[in-house]
């Protein structure tokens, strides 16, 4: 089941697209990377997902609800820190999760477990203006996760953390989604961390999506010299109808979405007397591909 | 939900009690010091009063003496007949005669004798009334309408048997309490609004709290009401703490109390002041009237200017564009009825008279127009 899908959405300020005519859907259980340069509408895309910016066309559907027709239910399934975490400045970290716990009637025992998750302990007593970025951050994502969410949404997580700070982020966020299931859409300028987090990455320029769906971030290109170029394509198409191949004179040019899956090709081929010369692993980094992707120009 | 929220809002007025006690001290300490120092004022301004009415003996006196001369050479003035000269002269010499009784001169002791001090302030004032209106040109100059003020007044004690101080400058609670709200009440009331609810919106825009609030699953709208209503009933309790602290130390600090007193009731048809005792159930419901609709007006406009605002303007410049919106709406073109609830207090006479209603209805179609325009921009807004 699709946790959100976005069909057709715009957002325009006057003459300017600031998000242009974008779909795309995210699974349940699923982290998704949204990358791309500064002013390229991710933000704006996230605040049209939070229904804090409304939508020039376009639908959003959460859990099935139309955030248009039905805004609070679509909502109830979404939780997010949109840019910096929206924290009560005067209000302790205490009385900020309180304030969450008593809206969504959370139980005492879930109220631990987030007071928990926040590692603050005793500066859960003080005053919020008085934390670091950090603090904040992890204090705003426990009172996010309180929510129990089925879609929680970060804006450059880790933006202005220190190098501690990010990795324990980057931990907590991958914790959450396997322990609660939880999908997660994140934007995010820093491509590394994307590949380490996110199972998918939707790349956005100009306020269009680039690639029409979700990319894969552990995908790679074999290139496989053989014997029998054409009979080898045939034999893959029937066994791996999903997969992308290319296929010239020599070779066969196979995307392969996870690196297990090399195995399970080989034996494939090997078992239909195709002789293999060789094997070229062509890298398809993130890197490589935000280069090809927003340098062409 | 709207509930869950609303209480929320009410919580986080007082849920950071360090804020809240400067903002209770940045309210109730002025307002003690201001009301304390009036009291006192008030107190030597009755004592001033004990010479002017010595004052009032030798004009009275100088008065009836002008009128002798005058009849004297009655052939110098033709339009005035000597019978009308003469009661006038009366008038003043009783006036004189009567004011020295009050002022403990021992000028006329059987007349002392004969009058209490309040009957004869009242006689005196009568004899004043009749000397201006005979017709007659006088050297000294009376404020004809005060007399007639002190006259209806007075009489309403003595008819009653209700003991009065003789200066009608003596400050009691509820005079004070009168004269506070007509004159620093307009400012005040502005304050208090701006330090308990400015920060309403322009808070959650500021800190990014409403990119969480406006996910919880509850419509903006009914975020948009839990603000308002929230923002009502803190500047109320901020407004009642104030007059509070204003009764308290004039009770303590001021003169004995009643629970009626005459207050002017301006009327609109002649512009003349006429002098009615008001009951202080009367007042009491016209203080909530007005209060009511006065604060719901302004405690709207300061949401609404200061989320219209936050967005395009810093907050400096949305502070001076509230100054103005409420100089143009209070002290200029609404001043009359900004002002008016404070002197007609009564219920019956918003109802009956069909002149009163007005500027009562005028703060509420504004304060309803406000509210839905609010509404449809908190609506439909982008929270950036």
């Amino acid at each position: 089941m699709n946790i959100i899908e976005v069909k057709g959405l715009s957002k325009h300020y006057g003459k300017i697209k600031a998000v242009d005519d974008i779909s795309f859907t995210i699974a349940e259980n699923e982290i998704v990377g949204f990358v791309g340069p500064n002013g390229a509408g991710k933000t704006t895309t996230l605040k049209l997902i939070t229904d804090l910016v409304r939508p020039t066309g376009g639908e959003i559907a959460i859990c099935g609800y139309s955030l248009k027709k039905q805004r609070e239910k679509a909502l109830a399934n979404v939780a997010g820190i949109i840019e910096m975490p929206g924290l009560y400045q005067n209000l302790t970290g205490k009385e900020n999760l309180r304030f969450v716990q008593k809206i969504y009637g959370v139980s005492k025992q879930m109220y631990q477990e987030m007071a928990d998750l926040t590692g603050l302990d005793h500066h859960l007593t003080r005053s919020v203006s008085g934390y670091s970025l950090g603090m904040k951050q992890r204090l705003a994502l426990g009172m996010s996760m309180m929510k129990n969410p089925k879609l929680l949404i970060l804006d450059e997580p880790t933006n202005g953390l220190d190098p501690t700070g990010t990795l324990e982020l980057r931990a907590r966020i991958k914790e959450i989604s396997k322990q609660t299931g939880t999908s997660v859409l994140f934007s995010s300028h820093m491509l590394s961390e994307v590949e380490k987090i996110a199972d998918r990455v939707l790349y956005i320029k100009n306020g269009k999506l680039i690639t029409p769906q979700a990319t894969g971030i552990t995908e790679k290109i074999y290139q496989f010299l053989v014997s029998d170029p054409c009979r080898c394509t045939e034999i893959l198409t029937q066994a791996y109808p999903h997969m992308v191949m290319e296929q010239d004179q020599s070779s066969v040019s196979v995307t392969i979405p996870k690196t297990d899956c090399l195995n399970d090709i080989l034996t494939t081929i090997i078992q239909n007397k195709i002789n293999i010369q060789e094997i070229i692993a062509q890298q398809d980094n993130m890197e490589n591909k935000y280069r090809t992707m927003f340098t062409q120009e | 939900m709207f509930l869950k929220i609303l209480s929320f809002e009410l919580r986080k007025a007082f849920l950071s009690k360090k804020n809240f006690a400067v903002l209770m001290a940045a309210i109730l300490v002025p307002i003690g010091f201001f009301t304390y120092q009036n009291i006192m004022q008030s107190k030597d301004d009755t004592i001033y009063e004990i010479t002017d009415t010595q004052t009032h003996i030798f004009n009275c006196a100088s008065e009836a003496q002008n009128l002798y001369f005058m009849l004297e050479n009655i052939e110098n003035y033709p339009d005035y007949t000597d019978d009308q000269i003469k009661t006038a002269m009366e008038n003043w010499n009783n006036a004189a005669q009567l004011y020295s009784v009050l002022s403990g001169y021992a000028q006329f002791p059987d007349l002392a004798e004969k009058m209490d001090a309040e009957t004869a302030y009242l006689q005196a004032l009568q004899y004043e009334w009749t000397a201006i209106h005979s017709g007659l040109p006088t050297t000294i100059v009376f404020d004809t309408i005060a007399i007639q003020e002190e006259i209806t007044r007075l009489a309403y004690h003595v008819e009653n048997a209700i003991p009065v101080q003789l200066s009608q400058y003596e400050t009691d609670v509820f005079l004070f309490t009168y004269e506070f709200i007509g004159g620093m009440f307009a400012i005040l009331l502005v304050l208090l609004i701006m330090l308990s609810c400015f920060d309403v919106f322009s808070e959650e825009l500021e800190q990014g709290t409403f990119k969480f609030l406006l996910l919880t699953p509850i419509s903006r709208a009914g975020i948009f009401t839990a603000k308002v209503i929230s923002s009502l009933l803190v500047s109320f309790l901020c407004l009642m703490l104030s007059f509070a602290t204003t009764i308290g130390i004039s009770a303590v600090f001021g003169a004995k109390g009643y629970p009626l007193y005459p207050i002017m009731i301006p009327s609109l048809e002649n512009g003349i002041l006429i002098n009615t005792p008001v009951p202080i159930t009367q007042i009491l419901q016209g203080f909530i009237l007005s209060m009511f609709v006065v604060t719901v007006f302004i405690v709207l406009l300061t949401l609404f200017v200061s989320f219209a605002l936050k967005e395009t303007v810093n907050t400096f410049a949305t502070m001076i564009a509230l100054f103005g919106v409420y100089y143009l709406f209070y002290y200029h073109q609404f001043s009359y009825s900004a002002y008016l609830p404070f002197y007609s207090m009564n219920l019956k006479q918003f109802t009956e008279n069909s002149l009163y209603p007005f500027p009562y209805l005028l703060w509420v179609v504004y304060s309803i127009l406000i509210f839905v325009a609010g509404l449809l921009l908190f609506k439909k807004r982008d929270i950036k």
